[in-house]
């Protein structure tokens, strides 16, 4: 790429939410106005004035111990709504917490605050959220085509913290049991959260240390009334107990957890039946196009391979190459009965496309 | 779904020209309802959740992303100043605001209000009213929202679908039994109608599969549509009312009163269709409305078709008309189009009046399902009643219809009417069974405005398709919508 046009691609690619948050450091104007969000599959908020966004949240494998006001998922047998039986096959839960809020200091601090079990979860720096696979992509223009098909956001960053074990709070000398979230208040849009347990009413508020280099942060609890609270969290540091209803915890970024987060994705190459069907879960296909003839928003792809429709007089096969221009060029010809631009363009190479018709093919009886 | 990037303003022009070109003498949508559409601020995505007035006439729009904003509507669609009042909602598809500055939203894992207590301008307390509906970690759990007219309100709770998983961990206890099924109910309330008043939740109907959108009516009845699938052979209208089960079987898992360990899902068709309550109007899904969004009632101050109810359709460029007639003691009725393209864009979620009654505000998205479409349009009354049918009743012999405007020539050949029902099942959506041409036996004028078309044969459960061809009124404009579809639970 020549100098030119990488500057023209970065200022395509420059996301507007960027633009848009005149950061007072920088010499913006707006120093009041609170991070919103905009087609930017990546939103910020700044370091003083956090984005505090609710979304479905990767889970990065909190364990067990912390999730236990959680309902527990089990896995299902697949369903066929054509027959109203279960189907052969199982699907699993993923991962992923449900109603928490996730909130973003810029670079320096993101972390989730859970409304089910009313405590801090985990916490990174270095990004926030990429939120393309629920949110849906932002290629195809400025404001994007906004298929995506995935169900919860990317953790995009370094992990620096996860809490472990039972609430660390206790409250006059007893655990929290099953707390409830009561609400947040807002100052400066840094929240304090409010919850209840053990018929107190307890605050948390979470600040990023800005002296470091990132990813550390402060805890505050206050406790309503004469209510006292001690903490007893396993693998966090600097506990001052200010009064007996007052403490703050300091964090600073664990080593360990930041090997966690950085997990490759599997990869594959070239023409597999492997990769199809990875890719098949991965983009989703299954939201539109059922495996048991049932019927959908896109036609089922059960003896899809090598039946025959038509468009206009013309009848033609669905061939390797008819499947190959249905999926990289979905409106080039739209099957009977369904409607255009539904079907999602997806950004894939030959290969990928051509084991996604791999896949598809032993959905038929004809394979060649 | 093509017209979604159309300029509206561009539409006009295109119909006097082709009115001119073709002398066409039907009134040209404009004349009678006007369309604009309304920016949100520059950069922010415009997938509208939900939209309300605060008793000061201030407007809230919810954004599905995240964020909520507020304007004084104004005159020019395109001189609205808005301001962000709150932010933190996952998918925030019901919105209220009880008093200026403060409102209630129903998003994913809760119903929170949100309120500005400083006068800033900007909401800065949240409350949790709310978080007893559980949350599996599906995509389709959507909760829509209406006051229940007295400081509390309903909502709506949307099943989960099968095309998309839940979680590990899910907010609030999970069924095993529940997760099964297309449309399934893993955690929850899902797929009921929930009550909330002073600080309590308690469960009001049942059986419903994805109800996007609930009203209360003038008249204090509550209403929500259904959309297509599993259990819904087409689009439904239902008047919800406390007790009653609406027919997607998912729901009762959760039903104190339905045997434990035993899934709904093997409840026998005819037992279900026993047990459930019937649709009060039932949408043909092409034809009509292929995904029922909000209710809304037409106001007096409007101008035309005065507490009629219309429902938004998500999935094409139109808004469903509804017609209800008394039969029994019991509301069924018929359908048409309130309008059809026109400018309206499709994604069509959210409707809300303006606090003088004379403007339809449309919230709009579709995000993930085809092209973006999405934002606000504003729908006025353009001052020309159409040529349209205002009444359609049963009669003991068939219908009686009254116009808006007198009716120049009633001729018996221009009318057909085909009838057939549906069967709801666990498969996805379903046709039009057992259609039948019902001759026409005799039309007659029984007023300037009102004539009777009677049959050969009626007959319960069946849904009457009324065509019309070539009706003009006495000032010659044609009739404007042609077809009409009518609900017959009862006869007299
Ligand atoms: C948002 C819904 C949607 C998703 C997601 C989707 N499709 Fe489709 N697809 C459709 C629709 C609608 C059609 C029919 C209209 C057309 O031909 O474009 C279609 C058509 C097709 C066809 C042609 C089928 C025929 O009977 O002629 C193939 C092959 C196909 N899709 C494969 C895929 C694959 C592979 C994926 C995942 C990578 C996928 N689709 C994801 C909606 C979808």
């Amino acid at each position: 790429m020549k100098p030119i046009h990488i500057i023209i691609t970065i200022l395509i690619l420059c996301p507007l939410s960027q633009a848009q948050q005149k950061d007072p450091a920088k010499g913006g104007i707006a120093t009041s106005s609170t991070p919103t969000v905009s087609y930017d599959v990546k939103p910020r908020g700044t370091v003083e004035k956090p984005l505090i966004l609710r979304t479905y949240c990767p889970d990065p494998g909190v364990e067990d111990a912390v999730l236990g006001n959680h309902g527990k998922a089990a896995p299902t047998p697949k369903y066929s709504p054509r027959s109203g039986k279960d189907s052969k096959g199982i699907v699993q839960p993923i991962n992923g917490i449900p109603a928490a809020i996730a909130v973003n200091h810029a670079d320096e601090l993101s972390y989730i605050w859970d409304t089910t079990e009313c405590r801090l979860l985990y916490a990174w720096k270095d990004g926030f959220l990429d939120m393309s696979p629920y949110w849906g992509s932002n290629q195809g223009g400025r404001k994007g085509s906004r298929k995506g098909f995935g169900y919860t956001p990317k953790l995009d960053g370094i992990l620096t913290y996860m809490t472990k074990g039972y609430h660390p709070i206790h409250i006059n000398g007893k655990p929290v049991g099953i707390p409830s979230y009561l609400g947040h208040n807002r100052k400066n849009n840094l929240p304090t959260f409010r919850w209840s347990a053990n018929k107190a009413v307890i605050s948390t508020a979470i600040t990023p240390i800005s002296e470091s280099d990132g990813g550390s942060l402060r805890v505050e609890y206050r406790a309503e009334g004469d209510a006292s609270i001690s903490y007893h969290g396993s693998n966090d540091h600097g506990i001052e107990q200010k009064a007996p209803n007052h403490l703050i915890v300091t964090i600073t970024p664990d080593p360990a957890v930041a090997k966690f987060s950085k997990k490759k994705e599997k990869e594959f190459k070239g023409v597999t039946l492997a990769r199809g069907e990875h890719l098949f879960t991965t983009y989703s296909c299954a939201t539109c196009h059922s495996i048991d003839g049932g019927k959908n928003h896109g036609p089922t792809i059960k003896d899809l391979f090598g039946s025959k429709r038509m468009f206009g007089d013309q009848e033609i096969t669905a061939d390797d190459s008819y499947l190959y221009e249905s999926i990289a060029n979905p409106n080039a010809k739209i099957a009977p009965g369904y409607q255009p631009n539904f079907m999602p363009k997806f950004p894939m190479s030959a290969d990928e496309i051509n084991s996604l018709i791999l896949y598809i093919k032993t959905f038929s009886k004809i394979h060649d | 779904m093509t017209h979604s990037e159309t300029n509206p303003t561009m539409k006009p022009y295109l119909t006097i020209l082709l009115v001119a070109l073709l002398g066409i003498t039907t009134i040209p949508t404009h004349a009678y309802l006007k369309v604009e559409t309304i920016p949100l601020p520059e950069g922010t995505p415009p997938e509208i959740g939900g939209l309300t007035f605060d008793p000061d006439g201030k407007l809230y729009v919810a954004t599905r992303r995240n964020d909520i904003f507020v304007a004084t509507p104004n005159a020019d669609p395109n001189a609205f100043e808005w301001n962000l009042f709150a932010s933190g909602f996952h998918n925030g598809l019901g919105i209220e605001a009880p008093a200026p500055g403060h409102i209630v939203v129903s998003q994913m894992a809760e119903l929170t209000e949100a309120i500005d207590t400083d006068g800033d301008g900007s909401a800065d307390t949240y409350n949790n009213l709310n978080n007893e509906i559980g949350l599996s970690g599906n995509y389709h759990e959507t909760n829509g929202l209406c006051s229940d007219g007295d400081g509390g309100y309903y909502i709506a709770a949307g099943t989960a679908s099968h095309n998309g998983p839940t979680f590990w961990k899910t907010h609030g206890k999970y069924s095993k039994i529940g997760r099964r099924g297309r449309n399934y109910s893993a955690v929850q309330w899902k797929g009921w109608v929930m009550h909330f008043k002073d600080g309590k939740l308690t469960p009001f109907a049942s059986g419903f599969r994805m109800h996007n959108g609930i009203l209360r009516d003038s008249k204090g009845r509550l209403w929500c549509g259904d959309n297509q699938g599993d259990f819904r052979a087409t689009s439904p209208l239902y008047l919800v009312e406390k007790g009653n089960f609406y027919g997607h079987p998912s729901s009762l898992v959760w039903d104190k009163n339905s045997p434990k360990g035993k899934d709904p899902l093997h409840t026998p068709q005819k037992k279900l269709d026993q047990m459930r309550t019937h649709a009060t109007v039932l949408m043909p899904y092409a034809e009509m409305n292929r995904s029922c969004a909000e209710p809304a009632e037409i106001p007096a101050a409007f101008g035309v078709f005065p507490g009629q109810l219309i429902i938004a359709d998500n999935n094409d460029t139109r808004i469903t008309r509804i017609m209800l007639d008394e039969v029994g003691g019991k509301l069924q009725g018929s359908c048409t189009h309130f309008i059809n393209g026109s400018g309206l864009r499709t994604g069509n979620n959210r409707l809300e009046w303006s606090p003088d009654g004379k403007q339809l505000y449309v919230g709009q998205t579709v995000r993930g399902w085809g092209k973006p479409s999405e934002g606000i349009q504003r729908l006025s009354f353009g001052g020309k009643t159409p040529f349209d049918v205002d009444k359609l009743k049963l009669t003991k012999t068939g219908f009686e219809l009254t116009t808006t405007l007198p009716v120049a020539n009633l001729d018996k050949a221009e009318i057909s009417i085909n009838s057939f029902h549906y069967q709801d099942s666990h498969r996805y959506g379903g046709g039009q069974l057992d259609k039948k041409n019902i001759p026409v036996t005799k039309t007659t004028n029984s007023g300037a405005k009102t004539f009777t078309i009677d049959l050969e044969s009626l007959q319960a459960g069946k849904v009457y398709h009324i065509a019309i061809k070539n009706l003009k009124a006495k000032d010659g404009s044609k009739l404007h919508n042609e077809n009409f579809y009518y609900t017959a639970n009862r006869l007299h």
